[in-house]
């Protein structure tokens, strides 16, 4: 039974591994050499043929990975997004809500709510102000502000409080009612403290990277 | 079967291996690319959703806290219905989901606050709209297309 491989007998034993390595007993490597130089011309369109494949399905490959990876994170990064900026355009869109909603009553009610006419003419120029910022003006100062902010130290944050100019709107508007008592606004109060929330997390995520 | 047969097959199945290992290893790369790319895209997206969401609740939010301060200092500011109005619209801002952009009643749920203002804004004769208004429903759609 020379073949076999039971009874701790191995068929790589029954060969004499020195002269296996050593000698090419069949002349093998002469013949391989020959056929390397004929064809070497063939084993270059070969290569390229495998280079074509490789390109060809890698690509395919790539096309769809990217696709996949796209509709995988697209989800997560809306939801980053939206949850960086919903809070931000809140607090603009309560400066702009309150100010028209105020120039819009007749006269004699605008004073009543306003207590004094040194709060009617503040909340007029608010008004005024706030009208030439368009939305889409608003959403370029928010990114701007993003930006600035992008670098995660300690001062940035602090400094940004009072950087956008969207936010110095929303500090006006919140001095104004402050001295109009007439006025109970419930700002949403939820509202403003997730904004300040959401910038905490990504100063702390700042901080760990 | 044939000796020769046994070869060419296993032939073409290591070439199909071979495809498939390339396939598998450009998708790979791509996936990667994909995830990065996405985020950033989704990301972009998503601030400007965001921003005009928050923008339009803010803008609708602080008209009925206005309208209420007005009702609370003269009760004949308004009519009794005009003010039964104000109130739907003061509970239909504050139980809006501002921090659930995946809730799936968000959309209908901004269209019923806005129809509900636009009909106070009509029945004060007043016009309070500005013009961001109407772009939440289009980065919706970018979204879609990623």
């Amino acid at each position: 039974m020379p073949f076999s491989t039971g009874a701790g007998f191995d068929v790589a034993l029954m060969i004499p591994r020195d002269g296996y390595d050593s000698n090419d007993i069949w002349g093998e490597d002469e013949v391989s050499n020959r056929l390397a130089n004929d064809f070497s011309s063939d084993s270059l369109v070969l290569e390229r043929e495998w280079e074509r494949r490789h390109n060809q399905f890698h690509t395919i490959g790539y096309r769809d990975g990217i696709t996949a990876g796209k509709e995988a994170s697209a989800q997560g990064g809306f939801n980053d997004g939206y949850k960086e900026s919903v809070h931000a355009g809140y607090c603009w869109g309560l400066v702009r809500g309150i100010s028209s909603a105020i120039s819009s009553f007749p006269d004699q009610l605008k004073e009543k709510l306003t207590s004094n006419l040194a709060n009617k003419d503040r909340f007029q120029v608010l008004l005024e102000s706030t009208r030439a910022i368009s939305s889409n003006d608003a959403l370029q100062i928010f990114y701007r502000s993003l930006q600035q902010n992008g670098c995660g130290n300690s001062d940035v944050l602090v400094e940004d409080c009072s950087s956008s100019q969207l936010e110095t709107h929303f500090r006006e508007l919140n001095h104004i009612l402050n001295n109009c008592p007439e006025i109970k606004v419930d700002l949403g109060l939820e509202v403003i403290i997730q904004l300040y929330r959401w910038r905490w997390e990504k100063f702390y995520s700042h901080c760990q990277t | 079967m044939e000796p020769g047969t046994t070869i060419s097959t296993d032939f073409l199945e290591s070439t199909v291996l071979l495809d498939q290992t390339q396939y598998d290893e450009g998708f790979r790369d791509g996936y990667r690319d994909g995830m990065d790319s996405g985020k950033e895209e989704g990301r972009e997206v998503g601030l400007k959703h965001g921003f005009q969401v928050g923008e339009g609740l803010g803008f609708y939010r602080g008209c009925v806290e206005i309208w209420k301060s007005a009702i609370r200092i003269d009760g004949n500011s308004f009519s009794s219905r005009v003010q039964k109005r104000i109130g739907e619209l003061s509970e239909l801002t504050e139980n809006y989901p501002l921090s659930q952009p995946e809730n799936e009643s968000v959309q209908e749920m901004m269209d019923a606050i806005r129809l509900k203002f636009r009909i106070i804004s009509a029945n004060l004769g007043v016009k309070l709209e500005y013009e961001g208004n109407n772009l939440t429903n289009a980065s919706k759609q970018d979204l879609e297309e990623i």
